[in-house]
């Protein structure tokens, strides 16, 4: 089977999160969509507009749909917003590597995220509170542009609070009228936490600029590099390790991503 | 391997045999310049060096469909294109067939192996020219390959005076010669082969071969990069001929209910290869994106696949329109450091 | 010869030297002898790498354009450079005043390709005057006439020296008229041989755009072949007429017939033979003398209010 062509899906839901992201739920018209791991991406496309790479931010449970957020960006992101329930698209993957869950198994868990980035972190999160038992403290620390930002509220603010051992915080960069939480970038507010970085993997995914200000507190925080693991995003073409688009240095991030550690990080060339 | 003689006069009868099953390719002079063309009966202009075009066109088309789609937006069929028919191309050189097999390091990997790419190379038959004369800008010996090279061909015919040794590389190279027994000769040459595994190749000198991608690494952020920069028009024209570049892209076009998604040839000379929604571009300059070209071929490739990804065909050399060519930019970094 | 070179290196890095040119663009040696690269000295030390011989066949002008960012520039011009100039600049995209135009006659410019197939090798030196080309490796003197080894666009060649020039290296040359005879003679083929021709020429564009690339008529800042849209390089033989004539099109009018496309083509297609048919249509049309000169009348690049036709040609 030629791994470019997509399965033909029907999207059965979208949920508006934010003015810029809605969430798709996607069902493969034909066979299951083949079981997936916490951090891996799929190739969603319209036809006759194209393919765009995106986490798969559902868990993986049998004959469940799938779940994506998609964030209006350029051409296919944008179509994808005018879908309509019932419409047609085409879906192909598990694609890329994935958090590397059971290597933290009895730890405490520092989930950071920003924007757009929770989509991957979402799928993460899920997956080691349905293993509650297996992991100590599980704190996630969010932050969006304004509270109109914010994805998945639902969870963000109902359900992963009230998980025993779990904490959330949530910040904004700038606030509006109604706004009572804390207001600030999320690399300052992180610091000002003071997570405990003892026996703690920390999991860090947003934009470029967050990202890499994050892993610079991470640091500061004492958290050595093989315990923090962030999603790299580079162009994507072919999803397959064919088309050459996202290599960075000698690594595909669309099969040897997008996760890496940040120790793995700084030995690849700084083209990302 | 089974080796066999062909006497020079009935190497028209060879190809014809070969031309029974499939279609044949091979190098035709056109408008005063050399391209791998179907040869329909013309008669293949075997020169020193290699054609314009590569085996990629064969192989990787330029664009091909990946699929056609039909419908609307609640419901579309798609319909994935015939399987390619058996081809052979007469008079590759060794780098090109090597070349070959470098990209099927890249193309064929599991567990996404590339169908059409798989599909193709499997339809085709490689029959490769030794060569007892190098072009003006070829350097495989210093990329590690030989004028003698076997990898990626099917059969080798080795040149010599008055016949052509022929060695089987593959199973489906035997079923070659025994299809063309009538005209060979169970006899040897090993002096064909020797010969052309000694031919001297020009511009082996300006490569070293020696720690290329430690070298280049090293050299990575000099500013000579920018000077090549300021040259280099950013046409890919070095890319789209080069027998290792594979990269591609994806792209759909519609004519009302029906469409397609086809891929085609793309090239990290090209301004926005890498430009991601919302404008960030992780080669956002024309120097980093020959960088990138340059260590892809010589030091990131061979640290995963143990090989180059150039195999000294000299096609760049020829094509550049500002000579911005693989074994010149070496020797020129070789200068700078110096 | 060398007294060229020896000029052309002190006024380079007197330009440099000065402080307020930060490029001169010439040439230098490449790793083969015959196919010398651009080059962008950027201080005084460096103008010693620079030559002139009549191996330098790729056309200076467009470099200007990336160039001018980093400030004024100074550059070698030939009859072919000075005309690419003059449409670079009547195009608005590049100030006369910034910069300083080191002009030289030409005699014409030696194909590397058609020289080694000649002689067998690359050739490592060459000399060129109005009747031949001589071709020297080693010991090896070869003497060929023009046609057979000098690039296309040198063959056809009327503006030997460029019209504007700030410095001289040696006299110019007078200026000649062009015959447009290789058009003509395509022009009187029937229209099934000429479809014949193009088709063999256009179905092996690679649509790598390095014509448009060193066109100094194609400077748009965007182009419309990088949309997205667009993307889609389709090499079917419908798709290829529809690029090459979109191109040829799109430097109607402003084709400086400086050969450019044609000499970067890697896939040798003569493109400058569609360029003077536009040349030629234009001159027989409006009855300009020499179409491919950019001057103040340019029938197809301007707009009149009281033009007959509209734009689009539908509607008065
Ligand atoms: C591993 C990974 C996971 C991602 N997960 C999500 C997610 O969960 N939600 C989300 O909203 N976005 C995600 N993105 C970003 C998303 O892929 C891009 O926003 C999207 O591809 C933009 O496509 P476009 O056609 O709208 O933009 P255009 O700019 O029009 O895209 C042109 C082409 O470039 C490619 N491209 C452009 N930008 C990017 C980019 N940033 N990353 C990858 N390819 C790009 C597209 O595939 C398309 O083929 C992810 C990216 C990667 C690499
Ligand atoms: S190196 Fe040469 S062929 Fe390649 S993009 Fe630059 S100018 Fe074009
Ligand atoms: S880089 Fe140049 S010499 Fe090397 S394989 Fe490609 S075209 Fe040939
Ligand atoms: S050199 Fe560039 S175009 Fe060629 S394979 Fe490498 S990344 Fe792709
Ligand atoms: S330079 Fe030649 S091959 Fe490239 S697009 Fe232009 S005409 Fe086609
Ligand atoms: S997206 Fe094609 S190689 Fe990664």
């Amino acid at each position: 089977m030629n791994p470019l062509v997509p399965q033909v899906a029907t999207i059965l839901a979208i949920r508006e999160d934010t003015p810029d992201v809605r969430t798709f739920t996607v069902r493969p018209d034909g066979e299951d969509f083949p079981p997936y791991r916490p951090g891996q991406c799929a190739m969603l496309s319209l036809f006759g507009v194209g393919e765009a790479m995106i986490s798969i931010t559902s868990t993986w449970a049998p004959e469940t749909a799938l779940e994506f957020s998609v964030k209006r960006a350029g051409r296919v992101t944008s179509a994808l917003h005018q879908a309509e329930p019932g419409h047609k698209v085409g879906v192909r993957g598990p694609y890329g590597n994935s958090f590397p869950v059971d290597q933290w198994v009895g730890h405490d868990l520092l989930f950071v995220g920003g924007g757009i980035g929770l989509a991957p972190l979402r799928s993460v999160i899920n997956h080691c509170l349905g293993r509650r038992a297996e992991f100590g403290r599980v704190d996630i620390v969010y932050g969006a542009r304004s509270p109109r930002d914010l994805c998945f509220r639902q969870e963000l603010f109902e359900s992963w609070p009230k998980v025993p051992g779990a904490s959330v915080q949530v910040t904004v960069d700038a606030a509006d009228a109604e706004w009572e939480g804390p207001v600030a970038l999320v690399p300052p507010f992180l610091e000002q936490l003071k997570p405990d970085a003892a026996g703690t993997f920390a999991v860090t995914c947003g934009p470029p600029v967050m990202i890499r200000y994050t892993l610079q507190a991470l640091t500061r925080l004492g958290f050595p590099d093989d315990r923090v693991f962030t999603t790299l995003e580079l162009k994507m073409q072919c999803g397959v390790g064919k088309c050459g688009r996202c290599s960075i240095g000698p690594k595909y991030v669309c099969i040897d991503g997008p996760v890496f550690s940040a120790a793995e990080l700084k030995s690849l060339p700084a083209e990302y | 391997m089974t080796m066999n003689l062909l006497p020079s006069e009935r190497l028209a009868e060879f190809r014809e045999c070969l031309a029974a099953g499939a279609r044949l390719y091979g190098p035709v002079e056109v408008d005063g310049i050399v391209l791998f063309e179907e040869l329909g009966g013309r008669p293949p202009a075997i020169r020193p060096g290699n054609p314009a075009n590569s085996l990629k066109s064969f192989l990787c088309p330029q664009t091909e469909a990946v699929f056609d789609f039909e419908g609307g937006y609640t419901d579309v069929a798609l319909r994935v294109p015939a399987a390619p028919t058996a081809q052979a191309i007469f008079g590759v050189r060794p780098c090109d067939a090597v070349a070959l097999e470098r990209v099927s390091r890249v193309l064929l990997a599991e567990p996404f192996a590339d169908e059409s790419y798989r599909q193709r190379r499997e339809m085709t038959t490689i029959l490769t020219m030794a060569c007892r004369e190098a072009g003006p800008h070829c350097f495989c010996r210093s990329v590690g390959v030989s004028p003698a090279d076997g990898r990626g061909s099917d059969v080798v015919l080795y040149p010599a005076d008055g016949h052509y040794l022929l060695e089987a590389v593959t199973a489906r190279g035997l079923s070659v010669l025994q299809s063309a027994g009538a005209f060979l000769d169970p006899a040897r040459d090993e002096a064909a082969r020797a010969t052309c595994q000694s031919t001297p190749v020009p511009l082996i000198g300006a490569v070293e071969r020696e720690d290329l991608a430690a070298r280049l690494e090293a050299v990575a952020l000099h500013p000579h990069w920018d000077e090549l920069a300021r040259r280099c028009l950013g046409c890919g024209a070095c890319t789209f001929l080069c027998p290792t570049c594979y990269c591609f892209a994806l792209f759909d076009t519609v004519r009302g209910a029906r469409g397609r998604r086809s891929r085609g040839w793309d090239s990290c000379q090209f301004k926005d290869y890498s430009l991601m929604a919302g404008g960030h571009d992780p080669l956002p300059t024309k120097a980093s994106r020959i960088r990138r070209r340059f260590l892809h071929k010589l030091s990131r490739f061979p640290a995963v696949q143990g090989e180059y990804a150039c195999v000294g065909c000299g096609r760049c050399g020829g094509t550049c329109p500002v000579g911005l060519h693989l074994a010149g930019v070496l020797s020129e970094l070789e200068e700078v450091l110096r | 010869m060398t007294d060229r070179q020896a000029a052309l290196r002190d006024i380079a890095a007197g330009l440099l030297g000065g402080g307020q040119f930060a490029t001169f663009i010439g040439f230098r040696a490449g790793l083969d002898p015959s196919r010398p690269v651009p080059h962008f000295v950027r201080d005084a030390s460096g103008a010693g790498a620079l030559v002139i011989n009549p191996f330098c066949g790729a056309g200076l002008a467009r470099h200007v354009l990336e160039a001018l960012e980093d400030g004024p520039v100074g550059i070698l011009t030939r009859g072919c450079d000075g005309l690419g100039l003059e449409r670079l600049i009547a195009d608005g995209r590049v100030a006369r005043e910034r910069l300083h135009i080191v002009a030289v006659a030409c005699r014409g410019a030696v194909d590397p390709a058609r020289a080694r197939a000649i002689l067998g090798r690359i050739p490592e030196r060459a000399e060129v005057d109005a009747q031949a080309v001589t071709l020297i490796a080693g010991e090896e003197r070869r003497s060929v006439p023009r046609d057979s080894c000098l690039l296309s666009r040198c063959l056809n060649c009327v503006d030997p020296s460029p019209r504007l020039a700030d410095s001289w290296l040696d006299e110019p040359l007078p200026a000649g008229v062009r015959d447009f005879k290789a058009v003509s003679h395509m022009e009187q083929q029937p229209p099934e041989a000429r479809y014949a021709f193009w088709a063999r020429q256009f179905r092996r564009c690679i649509r790598c755009y390095a014509c448009r690339n060193v066109c100094p008529a194609c400077s748009c800042r965007s182009c419309s072949l990088d949309d997205p849209e667009l993307q889609e390089r389709a090499t079917s033989l419908a798709d290829q007429f529809g690029f090459q004539f979109t191109r040829a099109y799109h430097v109607a009018g402003r084709c400086v017939a400086c050969g450019e496309c044609q000499r970067a083509c890697p896939m040798s297609i003569p493109l400058s033979l569609l360029n003077e048919k536009f040349l030629k249509d234009i001159r027989d049309s409006f009855g300009i003398a020499d179409p491919h000169r950019p001057s103040a009348v340019e029938p197809l690049a301007c707009y009149r209010p009281d033009d007959p036709e509209s734009w689009r040609g539908d509607a008065r």
